[in-house]
């Protein structure tokens, strides 16, 4: 069965096509909520979230479009909701990006130099945490999911000139406050 | 070209393939720009430290997960079904009414037929005026004609055309 097949058997509630969706967006889906609260449960509870939603609003989705773009538009539209809400609770500064939670395999068995790589990739996701929400949501897309460039301004519905000058705007801030904390980190 | 722009051409190179035109330009700025060339090493590492992020894997169970938040909530609340109906009805009714409204405009006659009260109400003229003529009238012969003719519509219309 190709996808709009399943997606059309989903409409008309069927509950095993739904979760043949399920099954094949949900580690997409997993990695990009990952990507911004950088907690494994925490995406978790929020790819259900999505999950629930697109459920609920299947009968919203034009079959005319494509699935996947929908899914990620929807995906996307909640994570910066759950962003919103978070933003005022959890302010990352630069203080705190020394220290990082993020699990690394076994340091033990890597050199030095694999080490400090690792070190300064944590720290860099650390700095990601912390740019505004429209900044780390580009980046993530483009930069750390890989998506392209014409699907990310299709999933947050912008202009091309737009992705542009947003994805640069982020990446100078992004290499302006690593830049510094390195430097804080030298000194 | 200036860094600023350079910069901002750097970033875009990361995205999709420049212009030649564009390329070129920026090559000859980050062969005689050191701050530039640095930045794009910069940005070019940047992007793989992102790319090769750590990504676990999902916790297992998924769909069990979803499955059981399904059941617990299977369908929406009677009253938000009713409240997403009551919303979805409130242009439809705006639209109803406006139609509505469109075809009293078009389809009612343009004159409306009157009567001598009303007309007389409407075109805001004030009988008592016209009376006030035939009573300051100086001879009682006229005086008697003018009333006697004031009343009769079939004459002088609604009876009520200004005097000379």
């Amino acid at each position: 069965m190709d996808e709009r097949t399943i997606v059309e058997e989903a409409r008309r509630g069927r509950r095993d096509a739904f979760e043949e969706l399920v099954k094949m967006y949900s580690r997409k889906v997993f990695h990009l909520a990952y990507g911004f609260v950088r907690d494994r449960a925490a995406a978790d509870d929020l790819s259900q979230e999505v999950f629930i939603k697109i459920f609920r609003s299947l009968e919203k989705f034009r079959s005319d479009s494509e699935f996947g773009t929908w899914l990620y538009r929807v995906a996307v539209n909640h994570i910066k909701d759950h962003l919103r809400k978070t933003a005022r609770r959890k302010e990352v500064s630069l203080e705190d990006l020394g220290e990082g939670p993020i699990a690394v395999a076994d340091p033990a068995e890597e050199r030095e130099a694999e080490r400090e790589t690792e070190a300064k990739r944590r720290l860099l996701f650390r700095i990601l945490e912390s740019l505004p929400p429209k900044y780390r949501l580009i980046l993530t897309m483009r930069d750390v999911d890989g998506l392209s460039y014409e699907d990310v301004a299709k999933i947050l519905d912008i202009a091309p000139g737009t992705v542009d000058s947003r994805l640069h705007r982020a990446r100078k801030m992004l290499r302006k406050r690593m830049a510094a904390a390195l430097a804080q980190e030298g000194g | 070209m200036r860094c600023r722009t350079a910069e901002r051409w750097l970033s875009r190179a990361l995205d999709r393939p420049l212009d030649d035109s564009i390329r070129k330009a920026l090559e000859s700025h980050l062969a005689g720009c050191a701050g530039c060339r640095a930045a794009a090493s910069e940005l070019r590492a940047l992007r793989t430290r992102l790319s090769q992020g750590v990504r676990p894997e999902p916790v297992p169970g998924f769909w069990g997960r979803i499955e059981r938040r399904l059941a617990e909530a299977p369908s929406l609340e009677p009253q938000a079904v009713w409240l997403r109906w009551g919303l979805r009805a409130i242009p439809a009714s705006l639209a109803m009414i406006a139609g509505f409204l469109g075809a009293m405009i078009l389809f009612l006659p343009a004159s409306v037929e009157t009567s001598p009260a009303q007309a007389l109400l409407f075109g805001e003229q004030n009988p008592l005026a016209e009376t006030r003529t035939i009573i300051d009238d100086d001879k009682p012969g006229n005086r008697d004609i003018a009333v006697l003719f004031a009343g009769d519509e079939r004459l002088n219309g609604l009876g009520r055309t200004p005097r000379p």
